[in-house]
Order: structure tokens, then sequence, then C-alpha cells
């Protein structure tokens, strides 16, 4: 289905959704801009949709047709009020493909948006990969009801884990209202003070249950640990491997994070992972350190060093080797700027 | 047989003004689903924002109550999931031909199987009745400081300049009418349009129920009010493109275009313009899938027992080296 803009592609897979239809629509930055406000009315109403946002460099139109990954911060906060979503990174071709099905499958269990990152990098590369297995994928449909044989459904009726019964436009007994205002059990209009603690609380604990729920290894990869310790995010993990096995060659050893589930922040795993490592190696490919700031933000210690790299080239493996090199032989900068490519 | 006419209505509170012509649309749609005899849950109220944004949680059919401008991405993606839907979106001149405009025209384009209303009235009257795109050149209602520096957009010419296949214009007052109306535009196989006169009583003091009326245009000869609204049906008018000829559709365009720019003395309501020969948006995606209809996606099983169902392996093979 091709829309005349983002903001009626993001409009049209909630619509869709509502129907009980699993639903997705992809862009890049300026176009998950346009998306941001639809992106909270799925937030209130509870209704799950992916959206697979492919990164490359911004600010506005930046560098249209080269990489980065400078999305992080704005994919975890894009769109006003306190709402939940999911963000979930992608490594390379082989995790973009089981990860779409797991970020489906987010989206229906916890009814919730889910942002799908990817990157320039892993788009525009040809890669050759194990052939696709579907019969590893699961699906999960979470609370989707098929029939409701009762009158006096209610869209946003109280659970034990807060995720209600959800109805599809068109099931019988299932009606129901939605808005972007807030709203009460039925889905009318409510501005009911005691009401609004329950509707934004109910939302908010969604994030707590897929923390608990979404198995560790799927929230981070962790590839060893070691004194020197790198912490990154999507196709990083390329050049990074590489480096690593480079600097096993020279005898340096150096541990890797790959995180994947960026919002909610796994701060407990993360935590634990990092609480024998020394130094911290922010790795990625953006100006700010965008997951070294997320990192400070919910850890108890801070990021260490940062290798960065904004021209829109893609990283190397060389310039990932030196700069890490030099952070071990304690001759580099806290941040150092890659700069490889024309 | 008709369903009961109180089904389709909920026990939400209204605040609309008293007076405003929003609650003459509201009924006009509950009848007409009543009439039509639409299972409740096989109908679906798409609504934007505004004061006509509520209307979707006065009808007691699925409801959804979209964003500002919207209404037509949120409801063409649930009809193109569930084409069984009777899909009504409805939403105010300014959510519809401002902020929304570029839907508007792009919905014309693709002509799916629904119904779009507009609330025309010429003022943003939940905001405290700014001049909205429809409020003509020059006027000065209620709140403006100044007269109003914009021209007007013509809803009507803006339908069929953008393909819409069945466009038509009710008057909020005239319930009835109003009813048959949108029963036709149900009806219609493809994407239809209503434009509604819905006077604001709040803050348009100019476009009021008494100007429609013709209060202040008394014929001198009868001392008698000239109201300016007047149907189409009573003054012979054809709408519909009879044959699939470039002429036949021409002269109906034309006169449609015609007629959507008389106003201030005449204003003509009722079906502008029907086109039964462009197909829905449904019909060319069965020329993709051939089976889109008889299993669209709302309705598609896509696993079983926690595992996909869907066969990737051609795909995969294709791209095997």
């Amino acid at each position: 289905m091709q829309t005349e803009d983002e903001i009626s592609a993001i409009g049209m897979i909630i619509g869709a959704s509502l129907t009980g239809t699993r639903s997705s629509t992809s862009t890049s930055g300026p176009g998950f801009s346009l998306m941001a406000e639809a992106l909270g009315w799925a937030g209130i109403n509870e209704v799950p949709i992916v959206v697979t946002l492919y990164q490359r460099s911004g600010p506005s139109t930046g560098l249209p047709t080269r990489h980065g990954q400078d999305d992080l911060l704005f994919a975890i906060h894009a769109g006003h009020g306190d709402f939940p979503r999911i963000v979930y990174a992608s490594g390379d071709t082989e995790e973009g493909f089981y990860d779409t099905a797991k970020c489906f499958n987010f989206a229906d269990v916890y009814q919730i948006p889910v942002i799908h990152m990817m990157d320039k990098f892993i788009a525009s590369t040809v890669s050759t990969v194990p052939r696709f297995d579907s019969t590893k994928i699961t699906i999960q449909r979470g609370k989707l009801l098929e029939k409701i044989e009762d009158a006096g459904y209610k869209r946003f009726t109280p659970s034990p884990d807060g995720i209600s019964p959800r109805s599809r436009l068109g099931l019988e007994n299932g009606i129901f209202w939605n808005t972007g205002d807030e709203s009460d059990q039925e889905g009318h209009i409510s501005e009911d003070p005691e009401n609004r603690i329950y509707k934004m609380d109910k939302r908010a604990h969604k994030l707590e249950l897929a923390l608990e729920q979404i198995p560790k290894e799927d929230q981070a990869i962790n590839y060893g640990i070691s004194d020197f310790c790198i912490i990154s995010w999507g196709s990083a993990k390329g050049p990074i491997l590489d480096a690593i096995d480079m600097l096993k060659k020279e005898g340096y050893k150096v541990g890797f994070i790959q995180i994947k589930m960026l919002h909610p922040f796994p701060t407990g795993y993360v935590q634990s992972l990092l609480s024998g490592v020394k130094t911290i190696i922010d790795i990625e490919a953006n100006q700010a350190g965008q997951l070294g700031s997320l990192l400070n933000e919910h850890l108890d210690r801070k990021v260490d060093y940062y290798i960065l790299k904004y021209t829109g080239r893609p990283m190397t493996c060389n310039e990932v080797f030196d700069s890490v090199k030099k952070i071990i032989d304690n001759k580099a900068e806290k941040k150092q700027v890659l700069t490889y490519g024309v | 047989m008709a369903s009961n006419l109180a089904d389709y209505k909920t026990e939400v509170h209204n605040d609309w003004c008293p007076g405003c012509g929003d609650f003459g649309i509201v009924s006009a749609i509950q009848m007409a689903l009543a009439e039509m005899e639409v299972p409740r849950h096989k109908a679906a109220i798409f609504s934007g924002v505004g004061c006509s944004g509520k209307t979707s949680h006065f009808i007691n059919t699925y409801g959804v109550h979209t964003l500002h401008g919207r209404v037509l991405a949120f409801s063409q993606g649930a009809k193109l999931a569930n084409p069984e839907m009777t899909i009504i979106a409805a939403g105010g001149d300014g959510d519809g031909l401002g902020i929304g405009a570029g839907h508007f025209v792009a919905a014309g384009r693709r002509n799916v199987d629904m119904t779009y209303i507009i609330f025309n009235n010429g003022v943003y009257g939940l905001t405290k009745g700014q001049a909205s795109p429809t409020l003509k050149l020059g006027l000065k209602t209620k709140s403006l400081p100044e007269p109003n520096v914009n021209q007007s957009v013509n809803p009507i010419a803006l339908a069929i300049a953008s393909g819409y296949t069945f466009v038509a214009r009710g008057y909020a007052y005239d319930v009835r009418q109003l009813k048959d109306l949108i029963i036709a535009a149900v009806k219609h196989r493809g994407l239809s349009f209503l434009d509604v006169l819905q006077p604001c009583p709040t803050y348009n003091d100019i476009n009021t129920r008494d100007w429609f009326s013709g209060l202040d245009n008394i014929d001198e000869m009868t001392n008698k009010p000239m109201p300016r609204i007047y149907k189409l049906e009573d003054t012979g008018y054809d709408p519909l493109v009879h044959i699939d000829s470039p002429e036949e559709e021409n002269e109906k365009l034309t006169q449609a275009l015609i007629k959507s720019n008389e106003w201030d003395s005449k204003i003509p309501t009722g079906i502008f313009y029907k086109n039964e020969i462009i197909a829905p948006y449904d019909e060319r995606m069965a020329g993709r899938i051939p089976n889109y209809l008889e299993n669209p996606p709302a309705y598609q099983e896509i696993s079983s027992g926690g595992k996909s169902i869907t066969n990737i392996s051609k795909m995969l093979d294709a791209l095997e080296i």
C-alpha cells in the first residue's frame, strides 16, 4: 500500500491494526519525524504497530544517501506525553529477519508501538547469510480475541498484568471506542483524575512487564566480557567483531556487549554484565554518543571512552581496531572521531 | 424493516452548544445505519478532531476518534484491512480541508469504498471560532478581529477534481434529506463525499440557520423569505455518469463544478456527481490479489500453534546462491 506521506502511513497501519491485522510501516528519519503524533495515539489507545526506522544521517535531510545511527534518542522520545513503546535494534541482515518477527510479537503481546531500528549500512549491504529458517519463528498474538460471547465487553478493562483482552473492528459483542483524549474503560473521553492515574499506570506498567518477560539474550548479546569492554548497537556490530578478532591476534583481549532492546533499557542486565568491567568503550555512528548517554543515564557509572563516526561513511574494522588499541595503550583522548572513507 | 434507532445511540453526555448543526448530522447517521440495518459491530465511525470529532462517541458502533486532519488515513487503513466493515469518516472543514487537505486529495485517487462527511461551518468552533478553510474572503465572523483575508476552498469542486466518485451536499437542519444522502453515499461503490452545511450557532454569526433560510432575503412580491438552500433534484439535475465515454464524463464533471460555485443567493444541496464506472480500490486490489475480498487481511490466519503458516520458501529460493 503506497501512501501519500508518512503521516498517512502510520495512520493507515493503526487503522488496519484496529481490525486485528498485523500492520507495519517503514521509514527513515524525516518520515519518522512526521509520525511522532500518531505514535502517541497508538500508545494511548494500546494499538500494536511496528515502525521500522531505517536510519540515515540527519539532522533534517542531512546526508540522505548515507549511513548514520543518530535517531536512537529520537526513537525513544518521539511524541508528546508519557506513553510506552519498545525500541529494538538489529545488528545485521540475519538479525533483521528474526527480529522483525520478535517486534511483531512484542507489539501484539504488550499492545504497544514497537520501533524496529535498522540503518543504512544494513539496508544497503549485500551479504551472504545462512538461509532464513522460518520454523524458528514463533507468532504470539497476545490477548487478541477471536470471539466474544457476552455483552458488557470493555476494551480497557483491568487485568492482573495490566493488559486488557483486545477486540477488533468487526467482532460481534466487541464494540469499543478509541480516542486521542484520555479515556475510560470503554474508550470514551474521560478526564476523571482516578481513571487518569489508572490508565497512565496501566500503560506504563507494560515496560516493566516487557523487561521481565523478554528473554535476556534478546535484550542484549554478550560476546565476552573483559577489563576493556565495548558497548554498541546496530550495524556497528560487524566492524567491532572484526576489530576484536584483529586485537586478539595482537594479544589484546576486549569484551563486547551489543544492546538490542534500547527502550525500555535493560538496566539490571547490562549493569550485571558490566560489573567486573574496568573500562567501558562506547562505539556508534553518531556525534553525540547517544547510546553512551543512555548508559550514563541508567547505570551507576559512566562511559569511559567514546569512538564515534558521523561522516555518513560506514565504520571499518581497521579504524575501530586502531582506536580501541589506543585506548588500551592509554594513548587515547576521551572521544575519538573516525574519519575513514571519502 | 429498519433496526431500532435507539440501538445506534450511546449514553455519552453531549456537550455541543444548543442549536448546533452537529446534532442533526449525528441523528442522520444513526437513522441511516438503522434504516440500512447495518449490524452495529459491522460499522465503524472514524472522526477527526474538533467539535465534530466527538461524533464517534455518540454512535453505538465501533468508534475511532483519531487525530486532527488524519481521519482519512486511519479509516482507509481499517477499510482496506477489513473490507466488510461499513466505514464512515467524519470531521470538520478545518480538519479535512486545512490540516488534512493532502489526505483529502490522495483519498480521491484511491476511491476506497467508504464515506467521508465534512461538517462545514466556516469556523474552528472548538477553539473559539477562528476562520476555517471554507469561510469566504472578506467575511468577519464573531471572533475575527478583521475580515477573513483568505479565499475559501470549494469542497465540492476539490472532491470532484481529486477523483471522488460520489459528491453530494446536505444541510444539517434537513435531517430527512441528509439521512437519504448518507444512505446513498454508503451504498455507493467507491469513495463518497458529503459536504454538510452545518451552521455554528456560537461563532459563525453570518452563515446562520436564518441566513440559509433566507430571512434576510425577502421576496418583494410575496413578502416571504426566499430560502438560499434548494435541492438539485427539484431542478431536474442528473448527477449520474451513465456511460463510459469522455464526453459524458466531461459533461457531468463540468455541470457539477458549475453548480458547486453557486453560493450567496442560491445554494444547491443533493448529489452533484456520481460515477460508478470507475473501479473502487478493492476491485483494483483484487486485480492484484485475487482472493483479497474473500480472505481479506483482517481474517487471514497467519499462525497455527504459535508457528507461522506463511510459506516464504519461494522468496528465499530466489535469493539462494
